[in-house]
């Protein structure tokens, strides 16, 4: 059982009926659902367009007011002052002042919280080189990609070292070394000990990162539980070996043949398509002596890392 | 505003005609500005997002509502300094009675046409912002054009501002309209308050059409709760809730030589702040509120 001091976010009963122009009950988006997260925990929301995904991130941001149940950010509501300075929020949708540039949009969002000047703009330019935008970072926002336009929209989310990250699809529009590049922060910031909810569509990625999912449908929360217990198939087993001699491997498999009475499936464990991307983009790398504005990525911001190790006991970490 | 210097007809009176309707476009294009940034800076960033994205960070709705006023207000208020340079201007140029002044319409004109040019080459060269740099600097060379032509055609208004009656005399220049122009302004500032309580709950088209709705009810204010109901208690609340644009709108003040007093600026200042702090509030109430997708 959970300490009460370890959960960073607790719903009960959480409900959100819309309503018509005459208060008449239209939709009822979110319905009773109930769920804990651990301090430390990368938590993925799933569900179908219209489950109430973004809905129940949006009252947990205290933009949207429950019809019914509770909502406890480290003991206080959502609309507190002090849970919305430890939040960090990256919406679907990146809703960023176009007309401010990516270095001016950073500091504008760093300004919003208790920081001093000094800190704002170091953390403003560890973000900007994180993100690989300090070539951009005097470019108005809406000259950007939409890839670029995500990574300014993560780098304010960022900008507080919030203890609890909330990031609605963090990885559409992002290409493959980018998406690989957020969930190793999201990874990195789990072994600190902050805990994150992401809502995705890419099944992929929540698998990839995500230690506990609940999967919405129709606002109800249909399953819920930790990623390893979910899809491990207790059914069969494997065994990952170096490559072996023939004549050694046929030994084996006849041994395991002769104790289970069947001969088992032999195959080379293949590389993911975004592994294998990541490589070749990394070895182009290596080989160019430059680089096109906007496509290097440098490595975590110190703000963000520092700690790592300190923390690492509340980390549930990438699932192997 | 230059227009109001290219008129072939005068009502009786030197620069009236002029001086109306430098006033009435100030009132007019002012309202427009104000309402329309309200609808964007609070209705349109409601609907676009940019305003979740901000309250999710620890920004109390009050200080964001409050925020956008003071924003619109400064706007509002840059503007007005423009108009009433352009009224100064254009008024001075108006045909007169014996004589036609070049030099002050050759100003204002030259004012706004260099503020276009340098902004634009801002923009290619420097890659400013065209609308805000623009809007700067057109009102440094509206001022530059002021001081310009007062050298010129009214040496004697140095002496004037010491005696602190600069405002309170028919001079060649005709300063007077400056108290009015700050009236103007007052309203302007009120409306756009009223536009920005109400685009905290509505969209765009409905808050346009509510402002507009309560600026002709608000310049009728009089007439209907003065003249119809006289004497009610309806007509009483009537005259407390709708704002009375007469009080700001004093051009007929000005005919005959006649000026606005200092105690009259001040009373017109206490009610459009007393109007304006309670329809603020009402608005951070409806805005605190308000949920924001």
């Amino acid at each position: 059982m959970m300490k009460q001091t370890d959960l960073t976010v607790e719903v009960e009963g959480l409900t959100k009926v819309f309503r018509d122009f005459w208060m008449r009950p239209r939709i009822v988006a979110v319905d009773g659902i109930s769920f804990k997260i651990a301090r430390g925990e990368v938590f993925g929301l799933l569900g179908p367009n219209g489950s109430g995904k973004s809905t129940t991130l949006k009252m947990l941001l205290g933009l949207l007011y429950p019809t019914g149940g509770r909502i406890s950010i480290l003991g206080r509501p959502p609309q507190d002052g002090y849970a919305r300075a430890i939040t960090g929020y990256m919406p679907e949708e990146s809703y960023l002042y176009k007309y401010l540039t990516a270095r001016e949009t950073l500091m504008f969002y760093a300004s919003l919280f208790n920081t001093t000047a000094a800190q704002r703009t170091e953390r403003v330019e560890q973000l900007l080189e994180m993100m690989g935008l300090q070539h951009s970072a005097d470019r108005r926002v809406g000259e950007f990609s939409k890839g670029m336009t995500r990574k300014v929209a993560l780098a304010q989310a960022l900008i507080n070292d919030p203890e609890l990250l909330i990031l609605d699809e963090p990885t559409s529009g992002l290409d493959p070394v980018a998406c690989r590049q957020v969930k190793d922060l999201v990874i990195t910031l789990a072994k600190r000990g902050k805990t994150i909810i992401l809502a995705s569509h890419l099944l992929a990625d929540v698998e990839d990162i995500c230690s506990k999912i609940a999967i919405l449908y129709d606002g109800r929360v249909h399953v819920e539980g930790t990623v390893s217990e979910m899809l491990q198939d207790h059914k069969h087993l494997s065994i990952t070996l170096d490559s072996v001699e023939p004549a050694v491997l046929e030994s084996v498999l006849a041994d395991i043949k002769r104790h289970t009475g069947r001969r088992p499936e032999v195959r080379h464990p293949a590389y993911t398509l975004e592994d294998f991307f990541v490589d070749v983009v990394a070895r182009a790398r290596n080989t160019e002596a430059t680089l096109p504005a906007g496509g290097q990525h440098g490595t975590i911001a110190s703000f963000l890392s520092h700690g790592t190790e300190d923390r690492a006991s509340g980390s549930q970490g990438r699932r192997q | 505003m230059a227009l109001a210097s290219v008129q072939a007809f005068q009502f009786g009176e030197d620069g009236k005609l002029a001086r109306d309707s430098c006033l009435a476009v100030h009132f007019v294009f002012g309202l427009l500005l104000g309402v329309y940034s309200a609808c964007t800076v609070l209705s349109d960033e409601i609907k676009n997002g940019t305003a979740s994205f901000v309250l999710s960070k620890p920004v109390s709705r009050e200080i964001f509502f409050l925020s956008k006023f003071f924003g619109i207000t400064i706007v509002v208020i840059l503007f007005s300094a423009c108009a009433i340079a352009a009224s100064l201007l254009g008024e001075h140029a108006s045909p007169k009675l014996y004589s036609s002044e070049v030099l002050p319409l050759a100003a204002l004109l030259c004012a706004v046409v260099a503020a276009l040019v340098v902004a634009g080459c801002a923009n290619y060269f420097f890659d400013r912002p065209f609308p805000s740099t623009a809007f700067t600097l057109l009102l440094v060379f509206m001022a530059a054009a002021v001081a310009m032509v007062a050298a010129l055609h009214d040496p004697e208004s140095g002496r004037r501002i010491h005696e602190g009656r600069i405002f309170m005399v028919n001079t060649s220049i005709q300063w007077r309209l400056i108290p009015a122009g700050l009236l103007v302004t007052m309203a302007l500032i009120t409306l756009s308050g009223v536009a920005l309580a109400l685009a905290g709950i509505l969209d765009t088209i409905p808050v346009l059409i509510a402002s507009a709705s309560l600026f002709f009810a608000g310049l009728l204010s009089d007439y209907i709760f003065g003249y119809l109901g006289s004497g009610s208690m309806v007509a009483e609340i009537g005259r407390l809730f709708l704002p009375n644009w007469q009080y700001f709108w004093l051009a007929d003040a000005l005919t005959s030589k006649g000026t606005i007093s200092a105690s009259y600026l001040v009373s017109a200042a206490a009610y459009a702040i007393c109007f304006l702090s309670a329809i603020l509030a009402i608005g951070m109430l409806l805005f605190r509120h308000q949920e924001t997708k």
